[in-house]
């Protein structure tokens, strides 16, 4: 029972990764929560079940993943244009920032109430069985999917932030952004990068829930308190930070579950950050520590 | 026709006027100091250069106008060496030296890094280490070894000497000129105009956001109101 609760738990961390490092790779960058993420979630959970369902024949679920990061991509950088660009521009307080994301996930979500209700839709059944047993634990085909596509995207965002050129760019610009400027590097590149990466993140996240949980106007906001705890715990900002938390809440969310409930599991994330707060608030990585939305 | 032209260069802070239009020549292959005491406006001149600030009237360089965006100017060869030892803390030493080549396509990064490591010898024992846990001299080392990276045509050093002790601003002064003896034309912002005038071959001096008096270095030096002025000595 531990090793299944254990593979349970990495699977539901990974997902978590993805929506941690979502909102962390904005603040990085930024230095604002980004709570637009939440919305996006939503919107792209819908885009994946309704090209899922009326695409003929039924496409492989990667080819969704890639169509649904693409709507991703293109609707994050949407919104930083009529919203984030006009901010940037007047050089307005970060409380602007953070009161228009939120605004913005509110609005999405409630026009998808509108138009879907918040009745849960089912995704088509992705896999013939849908567990299968290694020695005695038994494994759920649709948690092992998930672990893998998201093991295999934080992988590749690490590598691209911590080995390509785009990738120091952007870790200068979050840094010190004036400096980054007589580098000759192109913030305004930087930030499309940015909100680009957070909306492929966005797309695959929408997706991979949308298949664990189904698909419902709320479950990019639900999901994306679970993220913002995690990239809290892990340091706001720091991508590996982030990481580690949300593997970490994962796990100790389906132990927490199996042994207390879930009705209760909401209660533990949150004494869990508060925790964090007053032992380590500087976060697991310790850096960023000033700046929380 | 010198390599950087600015004519009746403004620029504006709110409605504070900091520059009232000034006119400077910046010759190839020569270093040219601009001294002036704090808040004369010698940093915002730099900082117009480098399109970090809005400014009017003309800068050409090479006999074209210079773009106004802060990339297309670093892309030209316009590196400028901020005030304040600006490293990149948080990442490492090579990390750092490689943003100063940001601007370039890359094919001669190693020879480039292997270039400044022999310039720089303390760089390289310390290249993996953060820069943000350098002393003050090491990272004005890292700071222009970072400029030269971007192969400058023209090298801005915003008061290089600024909080350094004696004997690193010495060592900084040297590496300035030895930058001039590889060719690269220098413009020198200072607040320590005794050894800028030393080493420089043109100066202009900056009050008030007005230039008041421009010459040779060694004219300066020996310029009794100059003396009087900035250097410390009374005529």
């Amino acid at each position: 029972m531990f090793l299944q609760l254990l593979f349970n738990g990495i699977s539901l961390g990974a997902v978590y990764a993805l929506i941690a490092v979502g909102f962390a790779i904005v603040f990085s960058v930024l230095k604002f929560s980004n709570f637009a993420h939440g919305g996006m979630i939503s919107i792209c959970a819908y885009i994946g079940f309704f090209f899922q369902k009326t695409v003929k024949p039924t496409p492989p679920i990667w080819v969704t993943i890639l169509f649904t990061s693409l709507c991703g991509i293109v609707m994050s950088l949407f919104l930083d244009r009529i919203v984030y660009a006009s901010i940037r521009r007047n050089k307005s307080p970060k409380n602007y920032y953070f009161l228009s994301s939120l605004t913005i996930s509110i609005i999405i979500t409630a026009i998808l109430n509108v138009f879907f209700s918040k009745n849960p839709l089912a995704y088509p059944m992705l896999f013939s069985s849908t567990t299968f047993n290694v020695g005695n634990i038994r494994i759920s085909r649709m948690d092992t999917m998930i672990l893998i596509v998201s093991v295999v995207l934080l992988v590749l965002l690490i590598f691209l932030i911590d080995k390509t050129k785009v990738g120091l760019a952007m870790r200068a610009v979050s840094i010190d952004p004036e400096t980054s400027k007589l580098m000759g590097i192109n913030s305004n590149f930087i930030i499309l990068m940015t909100f680009s990466l957070a909306g492929i993140l966005a797309g695959v996240s929408g997706v991979l829930l949308g298949c664990k949980y189904g698909v419902f106007p709320d479950l990019g906001q639900s999901m994306m308190i679970k993220g913002f705890i995690a990239s809290v715990i892990g340091g706001l900002g720091s991508l590996g930070g982030a990481i580690a938390a949300a593997f970490l809440l994962g796990i100790i969310e389906m132990f927490w579950t199996y042994v207390m409930g879930s009705l209760s599991t909401p209660v533990m994330t949150f004494v869990v950050m508060l925790l964090f707060l007053f032992i380590r608030p500087q976060g697991i990585s310790g850096r960023f520590a000033k700046e929380k939305v | 026709m010198s390599l950087l032209e600015i004519r009746g260069l403004k620029v504006s802070y709110g409605y504070v006027e900091a520059l009232h239009g000034i006119d400077m020549d910046i010759e190839e292959g020569r270093v040219t100091a601009l001294i002036g005491s704090n808040g004369a406006g010698k940093s915002t001149t730099i900082k117009a250069i480098s399109g970090m600030i809005r400014h009017s009237g003309s800068i050409t360089f090479s006999g074209k106008e210079l773009p106004s965006s802060s990339n297309k100017v670093v892309k030209a060869g316009i590196i400028q060496i901020p005030e304040g030892r600006r490293v990149f803390a948080g990442l490492s030493v090579e990390e750092n030296l490689k943003l100063g080549a940001y601007s370039l396509d890359g094919k001669t990064i190693k020879e480039d890094l292997e270039r400044q490591y022999e310039l720089f010898p303390r760089l390289r024992e310390r290249s993996s280490q953060d820069a943000g846990t350098l002393s003050g001299g090491e990272q004005q080392m890292l700071v222009i070894a970072r400029g030269l990276m971007a192969h400058p045509k023209i090298l801005m050093l915003d008061e290089p000497s600024l909080g350094l002790a004696p004997i690193v601003v010495n060592e900084v002064f040297r590496i300035i000129e030895s930058i001039k003896g590889a060719g690269t034309t220098v413009l020198l912002v200072e607040q320590n105009a005794n050894t800028s005038l030393k080493i420089s071959d043109y100066a202009y001096v900056l009050e008030n956001g007005h230039i008041v008096k421009e010459g040779t270095g060694s004219s300066l030096l020996s310029d009794p109101a100059i003396a009087a002025a900035y250097l410390g000595k009374r005529e």
